[in-house]
Parts: structure tokens; C-alpha cells; sequence
């Protein structure tokens, strides 16, 4: 398992521009540190070296704010890098150097930005060197007093997610969502016909025929047959009901228009036709080609004139001949050969086609012409063509229809009818002079006057069709509002309110029975989707049933650790419902004598007190960290410092139990007693002890080494010795007085936890001099039978050195520091 | 997703169910390949539904 073997913190959090350095020798390190002197700025950079991140941030959504430029010491100059650093060992032995720098810091609202290193090269995590995060909010092993808060007091879902995460089976839920999201992204069928459908269906006469088409598989049959059944509805207060949809369709028709032409001639208000004005031709390109063609000619027949001189010259008998221009023969050119010579020319050059096409133009303009007249007269709703009488006779039934509504209605329409009835007269004209123009024409009179006259002309009829398509579209649409106000009102007075929606129903059964295929067809996919996740729901449930029993065994052993003997505690993880927004964990409310399969079960978060709740937090992070095979872990003040037996607990039975799993633990606390005694009761585990302090906030948080456990007092003595002057020596013989002390009172704790007494500590000697400890540890010495006499030396040697005038000689403050090193590694290994 | 997890998962589902086909799909995707393996999964269904019901709507009621 990968262990940290060092730490750099530069401007992070509460860090200086002085980068400060941790080294982890053993494992179990002791960080001591007074309130805001930058403890858990030190977690919380291992977590953002691990992570890129801080979970406090993420945990308090509402703070997020309040994170903006958390993470860089507000007094570090900008030019300054900050970073976190390690040396990691990973599980081989290897050591690797990572480094996190922070390239930007937390927004209001944006997440902070971070570059990793591992061994210089740009990393985007660390499981190459065998570091793996677990799923979110606690990714990292670094459990600090918020984060533990956080288990206990957050919000039952959240506290769900967290137990999830400590299982690592949030990405169960992530399967269930991904299915349920990707229903919803199943788009419904969409068809014109399905607001049609949704008509009739409200329909109180026969929309109940209808229903059961939502219910059965859809095919022709069923269709027509419940359209069927609705015409039946309509036309059974009519007379005989028709066999046959297709019958009582054409009668439904039948009736409702006699009804809606006795009320009121709808049909006269309708466009009848959409025009069709058909190809526009290029007049004027057209014909000025055909006028420079012809031209050409002219000028070809001039040129020719002379090259054909010596042939017509060669002809003879003509008459009316002329003479040549030319070559001044007298009467050569005579009409036959004027005309075999135009001839060809006229064939040698594109003059036959322009010809054709100036025909063509023209000949099209008057069908254009024509047309338009013809296709502006079929578009116009009858109504364009009322006479007075018509008027006389509809618009009295139009306001009576249409009630207080016909002000606004009918004068709209009236001035929408007027602008078509004017845009149908000027294409009329339009057209009118366009034909005229050109039946006054002979194609050899075209010149470019008249070209340009009849591009006009033709471009005019054009702008009059585009205006009249304008006016019919604003009638349509002015019109279409009245004209469905009409049909509800003559439908309804004629008691046939909704025919004409079940009429067109009918008559786009294919496309009603295209849609309920498809909506069928949708919904039967949704119910699978809805079964399947019914069925994930119930396998994650038993998933989740098999991981919680697990954990909650784990979860117990620490509490166990942690809370030995307590009659009310912690039982188990278990699923509210399904699991998947609730996770209960229970506490077994148990009495003395009671066994732990008995006892009355409740909701731990319910009963717990702060402390046993604090208590159950650090169970399931320790859980999940033995769980998940973390090589280390850091624990900022994991025990409340007015928690005094549990504290024991946690420093004799947790800390014991990490460490021989193997552990690495960061222990941060700001509890001097924790500190107290966890130097003296670890010193022979080779503890590193450290105590941070910030003098100046602008210069940061500093990390001292403390020197003052068995080991670096024996370090420190051997300093000493190392130099022979007077003040050297009397502190030698103090320091190693001093070590003497702490190795007895080590021999002695080690002794009675050896016998069980696992609450046993060094501060339990505290005031005993090392002339009493001395006859309590001789016996403990049976390793070799020289040992306790030693000790009885060392004692001697050593108890004059607290009378400072006296000052043992150099070689016996040797012989006693070699004899304590001695029995330092056979005794506290 | 770990792959343990899915595997568990899937151990609860009964064979040839849709929600093992499902989580089956899911198990042989990339995460971020999901939404799309998803939808294209059930595009294909309701293709198949359509088609299964348009042949068969000439059958008599």
C-alpha cells in the first residue's frame, strides 16, 4: 500500500512563500497544532494533492461563494507558485515525486484549476503509482472534523449518497438514472393527426368510440371499425345509419354541407385555387439576342456581297436586277440572288434560333397573359364576385351568425376581400395590355424601343402576380379565424358541432392508424423500460442488501474499538425502501447481560448522542478506509477533546489497530492531552511529532520537528556527548535522566497493555521519580540476566546528574547512554 | 462504473430480460458512450415494435 514519505506545502491555505516540509519516518505521525495555526490547511492540502480539490467546498453547495480564492494565501504575492508536494512510496518500494500546482483558484462559481506532476511528467491522476480515490463527496482518505460533521448531520438522502460512496455503489444508481433518463429522451411519435384524434376523442357524442383504440393493438380493422361506430353516433338522429364507414362518411358530408349552405354559403368565403402562374420567360434577354442575331446577319450579308460577286455575275435573265455596289456591275444583284444569298448566311449563324426563341417569348407571353387572368379569377373566393343583392342577402345572416363579434371579424375581412378583388383587376389590366402589345406585333418590327416597352410590360403582369399571391395570403389568412368561427356556429346551431373534425378523422384513417402504431408501439417500449428498471430496482436493492452487511460488520469492529462494552450501539446498514434515497443505520438499544443478537433496534442518528455520533462518522471513514486498501490515512481532530474516554479509546485501540493493518496515519489534533499521550505511548513506534505555529499570518504557517521522545532524547544525549565541555555534559546527564524515565515509564505501559489494560499511558507515571520506577521494571527484564543490573547502574549513574554541581564522568554517561540504546531496542522494538 | 459492481448487478438480473440486456449494454460501453448506446438501443426496440405491429394490422379484430 502506498505511504506518504513526505510532504511540501508552498502558499496554500494558511502556507507561507517559505515552503514548509513534513517527513514521515514511521507510521504514525503526530501533528500538534493550537487552533487556526494551519492544521487543517495541512489536511486539506494532502487533499488537494490527491484530489485537485476541497471537499469542503463540495459538501457546502450554499458556500460556494464563499470559496472564491480559498485556496492561495491571501498574502502571497501573485508571482508566487503554490503547490502541494510529496514523496510517495508506492506498493513496490518505489519512491516517486508528485506535485500539484495550482494554476487557478476557486471562483464564486467556478471550480479551482490545478496541474499534477508525477516524476515531472503532467499526470491526471495518481493511480499509476497506486493511489485510487473513491467516488465523491469523500474522495480522499483525509477525514477532517467538518467532513465527519458532514456523515452525521447532513440530510438523510445525503447521508445516503456518503454511505453509497462508501460502498462504492453509486455508480448503481448512475445505471438506473442513465436508463430512466434515456426514457425520457424517447421522443413520442409527433403526427398532425394526433390533435385531430384528440378532438374527436373529447367529443361527447362519440368520443367514447374512440377510447378503446388507446388500449388495443391497432390495426385497419380496429380502426374503421371505431370510426365506424362514431360516424353511427352522428348520423343515427339523422334517419338510417348507412353500412359501411366509407357510406357513412359520403352521408355525414352530405349532411353537413346542406346544413352549413342553408345557414350560410361558407364555400363563398373560401380561396377556391391556389394560381399557378407558371414560368416567368426572359423577355427581354431573349429578344435582344434575337436583335443582335439579326443584326449580325445584316452586317454578314453586306461582307458576302462581294465574295459573291463572281457568282452572281455569272448569272443571267434577271429581273429587276441592280448593279452591284461593289464591284459597280451594272444590274448584278438581282432579288432571286439577294435572297439565295440571305439564305445562306442566315443558315451559317445562330439567327434561326434567336428567331425561335423571340417567337417562343412572345408566344408565351400571351398564354402568361391568359393564364393569369384565368388562374386570378379561380383563386378568388366566390364572395369577390357578390353582387349588391348577395351582399344584401349574407351580411345580414353574417352578423346575426357571428353575434357581437362581427364588427372586428367581418370588417377584417371585408378589407382583405377588397385588396384581392383590386389585385385580381390589376392583373387583368396588366395582362390585357400585354396581349395587346404584342398581338400589334410582327417580329421583324421588334427594334430595342419595343423590346424595352415589352420587358415592362411583362415585368408589370409579373409584380402584379406576386401582389395578387400577397393579398390571397392575407385573406387566407385574415379569413381562416372567421371561417372557423362560422362552421362552429353553423355546426352548433345545426346540432352537428364536431362532424367536420370526425369527418376528417375519417378521411385520414391511414395516417390515424400510422400513428397509433407508432404511439402503441412507444408506449409498450416505455412500460419495458419502466419493468426493466422496476427489475434493477429490485436486483440493486439485494446488491446493496449483501454490501451493507459487509460494511456494517466492518463498521462495527471499529465501533467496537472505539466504544468497547457500551450497552446501546451501533447494529447495522441497512436500506430504507429500496435504498435509493434512503439509508438507515440502525443502533441496537441493548442493557447488561444482553447478548448482541438481542436488544430493541432504532435509528442510530435518532438516539446517538453528539458523541457516539462523532464516534459512528470515524467508524465508517475507518471502515471504508481498511475497505478500500488505503495505505494511509489522515485524521484531523477525530475525537472531540472533551471526549476524555473516548479519546483513550481512540489513541489505544484505533490507533493500535491502524498501525498493525499496516496503516499509515497523519494524526492532527489541537488536544494537548492527545498529544500527550500519544507521544508517550507511541514513542517506541518510532513516532515523528510535529507542532505548527504562525507567529505572522503574512509569513504563514510553520511546521517544527518536536525532539523530545525516547528516541531524540538518546539522539540529543549522544549530541552532547559528543562534546566534553562542563555545560555539555550536565545537560548529556540531564537528557539522559530524562530518556531513563520515559524508557521505564514505557516498559511500564507496555507491560499492562500486554495484560490487557489497553487504557494504560505514560502519563499514568507522571511524578514518579526514576528511583521509583527502577524496582517496578527489573522485573520486566528477562531477556538476559545482565539487564536489570543495568538499569540498576544507569539508575545510579544518572540520579546525581539532577544535582547540577555533579556531573558524572564522560565514560560513564557513555556507558549508560549505550546501555539504554541497548535496552531501548531488546525491550521496545 | 466498476466493473464489479455491474457484474454483481447483472448476477441479480434474470437472463434474457430486457433490464439484463440493458445493464448488459451498459457494462460492455464506455460511461460516456451511454446516453448514446441507450438511445439507439431503444430506437431499435420501437423500430421493431412499429414494424411488428404494421404487420400485423390487416389481422381482423
Amino acid at each position: 500500500m502506498p505511504k506518504i514519505k513526505s510532504l511540501e506545502i508552498k502558499g496554500f491555505r494558511a502556507y507561507g512563500i517559505q515552503a514548509q516540509q513534513i517527513d514521515f519516518e514511521g507510521l504514525l505521525t503526530l501533528v500538534w497544532a493550537p487552533n487556526s495555526q494551519g492544521k487543517t490547511s495541512l489536511a486539506e492540502a494532502i487533499e488537494f494533492l490527491l484530489t485537485g480539490k476541497t471537499v469542503r467546498r463540495e459538501m457546502i453547495a450554499s458556500a460556494k461563494r464563499e470559496f472564491a480564492e480559498a485556496l492561495r494565501n491571501a498574502h502571497l504575492p501573485q508571482t508566487e507558485e503554490v503547490y502541494v508536494a510529496a514523496h510517495i512510496e508506492d506498493e513496490t518500494g518505489c519512491v516517486h515525486y508528485v506535485k500539484r500546482r495550482l494554476v487557478r483558484d476557486y471562483t464564486g462559481r467556478d471550480p479551482c484549476l490545478s496541474e499534477l506532476e508525477v516524476d515531472g511528467k503532467p499526470a491526471d491522476n495518481l493511480k499509476a503509482i497506486g493511489i485510487h480515490l473513491s467516488q465523491p463527496p469523500l474522495e480522499a482518505p483525509v477525514l477532517m472534523p467538518h467532513t465527519l460533521r458532514y456523515v452525521i448531520s447532513t440530510q438523510p438522502q445525503e447521508r445516503t449518497e456518503y454511505f453509497k460512496a462508501l460502498l462504492e455503489v453509486s455508480d448503481l444508481e448512475e445505471i438506473r438514472d442513465a436508463i430512466a433518463q434515456a426514457k425520457n429522451r424517447l421522443a413520442e411519435p409527433a403526427y398532425e393527426v394526433s390533435a385531430l384524434y384528440e378532438s374527436c376523442r373529447s367529443h361527447p357524442t362519440f368520443g367514447n368510440e374512440l377510447a378503446f383504440l388507446e388500449s388495443i393493438q391497432p390495426t385497419e380493422g380496429v380502426v374503421e371499425e371505431a370510426l365506424n361506430k362514431a360516424l353511427a353516433r352522428v348520423l343515427i338522429e339523422h334517419g338510417d345509419v348507412h353500412d359501411g364507414i366509407d357510406a357513412r362518411l359520403a352521408v355525414a358530408k352530405e349532411l353537413l354541407n346542406r346544413r352549413r349552405v342553408q345557414t350560410f354559403p361558407i364555400g363563398d368565403l373560401l380561396p377556391t385555387n391556389q394560381p399557378s402562374w407558371g414560368a416567368r420567360p426572359e423577355v427581354e434577354p431573349t429578344l435582344s439576342a434575337f436583335l443582335r442575331a439579326k443584326d449580325a446577319v445584316d452586317k454578314e450579308v453586306a461582307r458576302l456581297l462581294r465574295l459573291f460577286h463572281e457568282v452572281l455575275s455569272l448569272v443571267e435573265g434577271v429581273e429587276s436586277a441592280v448593279d452591284c455596289p461593289v464591284c459597280e456591275t451594272p444590274l448584278a444583284l438581282t432579288p432571286h440572288r439577294l435572297r439565295a444569298i440571305r439564305e445562306k448566311v442566315e443558315a451559317s449563324t445562330d439567327y434561326t434560333k434567336h428567331r425561335r426563341e423571340a417567337n417562343q417569348v412572345l408566344s408565351n407571353l400571351i398564354s402568361i397573359a391568359q393564364n393569369a387572368i384565368q388562374e386570378a379569377n379561380r383563386a378568388c373566393p366566390p364572395a369577390v364576385t357578390w353582387q349588391e343583392q348577395d351582399r344584401a342577402r349574407y351580411m345580414p345572416a353574417l352578423e346575426e351568425l357571428l353575434d357581437d363579434r362581427v364588427k372586428t371579424i367581418v370588417s377584417e375581412w371585408e378589407s382583405v376581400l377588397a385588396d384581392l378583388k383590386q389585385a385580381k383587376e390589376n392583373i387583368k389590366r396588366k395582362a390585357t395590355s400585354l396581349k395587346e402589345t404584342i398581338a400589334s406585333l410582327q417580329i421583324d418590327d421588334l427594334n430595342e424601343s419595343i423590346v424595352k416597352h415589352l420587358g415592362q410590360k411583362a415585368k408589370q403582369l409579373f409584380a402584379a402576380s406576386s401582389e395578387f399571391d400577397n393579398a390571397l395570403e392575407a385573406y387566407k389568412h385574415t379569413t381562416e379565424p372567421l371561417i372557423e368561427t362560422l362552421k362552429q356556429e353553423v355546426d352548433r346551431r345545426a346540432g352537428m358541432e364536431g362532424w367536420q373534425d370526425l369527418i376528417n378523422l375519417c378521411e385520414s384513417r391511414e395516417s390515424l392508424l400510422g400513428w397509433l402504431i407508432e404511439r402503441f408501439a412507444y408506449q409498450q417500449v416505455r412500460i419495458d423500460i419502466d419493468e426493466a428498471i422496476s427489475d434493477i430496482d429490485a436486483a440493486k436493492a439485494e446488491v446493496l442488501d449483501d454490501k451493507f452487511s459487509e460494511l456494517g460488520q466492518e463498521i462495527l469492529r471499529w465501533w467496537n474499538l472505539l466504544r468497547p462494552g457500551e450497552p446501546t450501539s451501533f447494529y447495522g446498514v441497512e436500506r430504507g425502501g429500496s435504498g435509493r434515497r434512503f439509508i438507515d443505520l440502525k443502533a441496537r438499544l441493548g442493557h447488561p447481560g444482553t447478548a448482541d443478537s438481542q436488544g430493541v433496534l432504532r435509528d442510530a442518528v435518532a438516539i446517538f448522542s453528539d458523541s457516539q455520533l462523532n464516534a459512528l462518522g470515524l467508524a465508517a471513514f475507518l471502515a471504508r478506509t481498511v475497505r478500500e486498501g488505503n495505505g494511509f490515512v489522515v485524521l484531523d481532530d477525530p475525537v472531540p477533546a472533551t471526549d476524555r474516554e473516548h479519546r483513550a479509546f481512540f489513541i489505544n485501540n484505533v490507533l493500535n489497530e491502524l498501525i498493525g493493518e499496516g496503516i499509515q496515519v497523519i494524526l492532527l489534533t489541537h488536544d494537548e492531552q492527545m498529544r500527550k499521550d500519544v507521544e508517550e505511548l507511541y514513542a517506541h513506534v518510532g513516532l515523528d511529532s510535529f507542532t505548527i505555529t504562525m507567529g505572522n499570518p503574512i509569513q504563514g504557517s510553520f511546521i517544527k520537528k518536536n525532539r523530545d521522545t525516547l528516541d531524540s532524547k538518546l539522539k540529543l544525549a549522544d549530541q552532547y556527548l559528543s562534546s566534553q565541555d562542563a555545560e555539555s555534559l550536565k545537560n548529556a546527564a540531564r537528557t539522559l535522566r530524562d530518556a531513563a524515565e520515559r524508557f521505564c515509564k514505557l516498559m511500564l505501559v507496555q507491560e499492562r497493555r500486554k495484560n490487557g489494560e489497553r487504557s494504560a499511558l505514560v502519563t499514568d507515571y507522571d511524578g514518579k521519580t526514576l528511583g521509583q520506577l527502577r524496582p517496578m521494571v527489573e522485573p520486566l527484564l528477562t531477556n538476559n540476566t545482565s539487564h536489570p543490573g543495568k538499569l540498576r547502574v544507569i539508575v545510579q549513574r544518572l540520579n546525581p546528574g539532577s544535582h547540577d554541581h555533579e556531573v558524572p564522568p564522560i565514560g560513564d554517561l557513555k556507558q549508560c547512554l549505550g546501555d539504554l540504546k541497548a535496552l531501548r531496542k531488546e525491550y521496545l522494538p | 462504473m466498476t466493473k464489479e459492481n455491474i457484474d454483481l448487478l447483472l448476477e441479480k438480473l434474470a437472463h434474457g430480460s430486457f433490464a439484463h440486456e440493458l445493464v448488459n449494454l451498459l457494462k460492455e460501453t464506455e460511461r460516456e458512450n451511454w446516453p448514446w448506446a441507450l438511445d439507439e438501443l431503444l430506437k431499435a426496440r420501437l423500430k421493431n415494435k412499429v414494424q411488428e405491429l404494421e404487420n400485423a394490422k390487416n389481422q381482423k379484430p
